[in-house]
């Protein structure tokens, strides 16, 4: 019988057993900070938190009118938060820097975490310059490991939640925290509100070209800015702008001066009631018939 | 063995374990019950205008009609339209409320404390608070001052036309009123609009139903922010009028492809199929995105006894031509005009036929007579002239009949500050001051209608509000008050018959230099 009572004894304890638990002391963060660039871009309405980290910059001249362009990289630093001011260096890559002097400016030979922050902001400021014109520039910028930084993040991933970085193969083949890569390039690139295919050649502005750009823009008194957004580039104002530019390489064409674009063919544009006489990609023996003509130059 | 038997025992104490109930007393005192009589199951109001008297009977099982230990409160639930908010409206047993409250469907309830007792009684009943602006017209003006103002001519089912006073908050004070254009709706609320144009600027304005009251929104005065010319044009191209107007007593948008904008100097034209609403180049041209602007007339005609409207025919005041668009569709928005020409007969659209050259005095759509429009036209030797246009398309423009107006029987006919033509009988309505006349321009035959109290501010053929071509509004001005009649022409090709319409005068402080029907719940 007492091996009963022992055994029930020895139920009772392992049962209790179940509601004994260990409170164990979590292991505090040990280890150098790391410090990388931390470029984020993302909508508005979304958390700032799950932007995406962006691999690159750039700065586009080509989308503005502005001759200065400022640019700001934030740097973040892993860890706590320090009781002192940090600072840090950075550095520009030579060899993957095509950047010219005096194309920006305000890099700063010291930065800082300051105390009681783990992240500061480098602002720099870009210029335009002529040798940019359809060119695509570089300037590659890098962290510097010090006492109280290292430069631990080589592979830098997207983070669960966060959303994907912008993929572009030219541009985003660095994946160092510690670098970043400043792409500058004034190239005009089509813009949002283009009404166009590029294909085709077909729509109220036809294909799109940087040279067929500028001359709508000076016709028409627009700017870079008014292609941006509908409310700046409404469905009217596309039509109208066709209309005047249609007018004006109609009324040129007339005079055996014919508009052409970069690929030598004249320009299109189409207009409801009075679109131009010819073709997208018509080259302009082909409308004339002969070759007794001359490309319109301003 | 007993220390088994013990450790079981101490385990079965818990099954001995047992709640009591409290089964309380049976003593129950007798308490003061509220009946509440007298509230109807529903409402229904009209905000700013209309008083909400409810006398309810309450008596009490114990206190009868002794209403020493009772306190009274009404009050509304929004039923959750702002945060489910509740709203005293009164704390008498008996409720006589001028309604404040925005149009919308509340809960009404009245609640009696038992102040002896602590206990509350309540009665509920569902108001429904109809605003006033929904159908009828806007009275567009200005007060004694100058300062723009506009009342609303409330037409309300079951009720007694009535006027909202003052619904226009002139935060801009603008001053001068000219213009008031409301486009109706169909299909698309975001194409329905309500623009005011004065001396001061043009503004686009609340076109809500559910306020009693006209905001200004947006200055139309400048309009870089919608019309975006690529040909050089006068600057600031203020916004006088927008065409088509809608359609009928149903109101229904007939600016919902084509819209067709003046201001002051051009007339621009858009497709409404994309949005926003935003304007090119000027079309008062001969060819699309031309600098060589004509000037408009102010007039522009299209057939009106239609819900869709497929083209226009305007006045070339410069060339003293007649013309039509070149297209009219939601996507293919006229660009240019083209100038009309005929063989003559009954009349030209060129008016250099004529020596002396004739040009456009006045032009108005009519309902009847198969949806003509009507010119009247002058020439510098003060003749006047009745052309009668059938607009079918914007291709199809033809010219169908032409009157002379003889001077002689049409008294004070040149004078005249405004003319509207009757669409079922070839006559047409003028006023001179205070004075209204009617001349049949087939019968040669003149009627003085009527002399007013004050000088007639503005006068028009209404269709819209009735579907009833023979109804027309006149509205004038003492200096200090205003007065709007109702008054219908008889559809009598033998005689002049216009008459006022019984109980259709309204009282207003405002100038009325136009009336702008609505007919639109939202």
């Amino acid at each position: 019988m007492k091996r009963y009572i022992t055994l029930f004894c020895l139920v009772i304890s392992l049962f209790s057993m179940l509601f004994v638990s260990c409170e164990k002391e979590p292991m505090t963060y040990e280890g150098k900070d790391s410090i990388y660039f931390d470029v984020r871009t993302g909508a508005e309405w979304i958390d700032p938190d799950l932007w995406s980290h962006e691999y690159y910059s750039t700065v586009s001249f080509g989308s503005t009118v502005d001759d200065v362009i400022e640019l700001n990289l934030p740097v973040c630093v892993s860890g706590m938060p320090s009781d002192i001011d940090r600072s840090f260096t950075i550095i520009e890559v030579k060899d993957s820097t095509t950047v010219q002097s005096g194309d920006y400016e305000g890099l700063e030979s010291t930065y800082t975490i300051k105390a009681g922050e783990t992240k500061t902001n480098v602002r720099l400021v870009f210029n335009r310059k002529e040798h940019m014109k359809d060119d695509t520039l570089c300037l590659q910028l890098a962290l510097q490991e010090n006492e109280y930084f290292s430069l631990m993040y080589k592979d830098f991933g997207k983070a669960p939640e966060q959303y994907a970085p912008d993929a572009k193969p030219e541009f985003d083949y660095n994946h160092d925290g510690s670098v970043h890569n400043i792409f500058v390039f004034d190239v005009m690139v089509k813009p949002t509100r283009w009404v166009g295919n590029d294909a085709t050649g077909a729509g109220r502005f036809g294909k799109f070209s940087p040279t067929k750009w500028k001359f709508m823009m000076k016709i028409t008194n627009t700017s870079i800015e008014d292609y941006a957004s509908t409310a700046t580039m409404p469905t009217a104002r596309q039509a109208a702008i066709a209309q005047t530019c249609a007018n004006f390489v109609m009324e040129k064409a007339a005079a055996r001066t014919p508009v052409l674009d970069e690929d030598g063919t004249m320009m299109y544009f189409y207009v409801d009631a009075t679109t131009v006489p010819w073709s997208p990609f018509t080259k302009p023996s082909d409308y004339y018939g002969h070759d007794n003509w001359t490309p319109y130059e301003e | 063995m007993k220390k088994v038997l013990y450790f079981g025992l101490l385990l079965l104490v818990p099954a001995f374990i047992s709640c009591v109930e409290d089964l309380g007393n049976d003593t129950v005192a007798e308490i003061n019950e509220i009946e509440i009589s007298g509230i109807e199951e529903s409402y229904s109001v009209i905000a700013k205008q209309e008083t909400l008297v409810i006398n309810p009977e309450v008596k009490g099982s114990l206190s009868a009609s002794d209403e020493s230990n009772l306190s009274y409160e009404w009050f509304l639930c929004d039923n959750g339209i702002t945060d489910h908010n509740h709203y005293t409206i009164g704390t008498e047993r008996n409720l006589s409320y001028f309604i404040e409250s925005t149009p919308a469907n509340y809960t009404l309830y009245f609640s009696v404390l038992d102040n002896s007792t602590g206990i509350k009684w309540e009665k509920e009943a569902t108001l429904s608070v109809v605003s006033p602006m929904v159908r009828g017209f806007y009275l567009f003006g200005d007060k004694a001052d100058g300062s723009v103002a506009m009342d609303f001519l409330s037409f309300i089912d079951g009720r007694d036309t009535s006027v909202v006073k003052d619904v226009f908050v002139n935060t801009k004070n603008l001053k001068g009123a000219k213009n008031a254009v409301f486009t109706g709706y169909y299909v698309n609320e975001a194409m329905v609009n309500m623009w005011v144009m004065s001396e001061s600027g043009s503004y686009q304005v609340d076109k809500s139903a559910s306020s009693t009251e006209v905001k200004e929104l947006d200055d139309m005065s400048n309009p870089g922010s919608f019309i975006f010319p690529t040909v050089p044009v006068s600057q600031p191209q203020q916004v006088m009028d927008i065409h088509p107007y809608p359609y009928a007593k149903t109101n229904t948008n007939r600016a919902r492809g084509a819209r067709i904008l003046f201001t002051k100097d051009n007339v621009f034209a858009t497709g409404m199929m994309t949005l926003p609403e935003a304007y090119g180049n000027p079309i008062n041209c001969y060819k699309a995105a031309s600098a060589d602007l004509f000037k408009p007339s102010k007039y522009i005609l299209y057939k009106d006894n239609v819900a869709s409207v497929s083209g226009v025919c305007m006045f070339d005041e410069t060339n003293h031509c007649f013309v039509r668009v070149n297209s009219m569709s939601s996507y293919t928005a006229p660009t240019y005009c083209v100038k009309l020409s005929n063989t003559g007969t009954p009349f030209y659209f060129d008016q250099n036929q004529y020596s002396p050259v004739r040009t456009m005095v006045y032009g108005q759509n009519g309902y009847g007579n198969a949806g003509r429009s009507y010119a009247l036209m002058n020439n510098e030797n003060g003749e006047y002239f009745v052309y009668q246009i059938m607009v079918a398309s914007y291709s199809s423009i033809t010219a169908q009949a032409a009157y002379t107006i003889d001077m002689s029987v049409a008294e004070e006919f040149a004078k005249a500050d405004f003319y509207t033509f009757f669409s079922m009988q070839p006559i047409v309505l003028y006023s001179v001051g205070a004075k209204l006349y009617a001349y049949d321009y087939a019968r040669n035959e003149c009627k003085l209608v009527n002399t007013f109290d004050g000088n007639i501010t503005y006068l028009s053929m209404d269709y819209e509000s009735n579907n009833d071509p023979k109804h027309i509004w006149i509205a004038t001005y003492n200096g200090s008050a205003g007065k709007v009649y109702g008054y219908s022409i008889a559809d009598n090709q033998n005689a002049i018959n216009v008459t006022p319409v019984e109980h259709e005068v309204f009282d207003t402080e405002i100038k009325v230099v136009k009336m702008e029907y609505r007919n639109h719940a939202n």
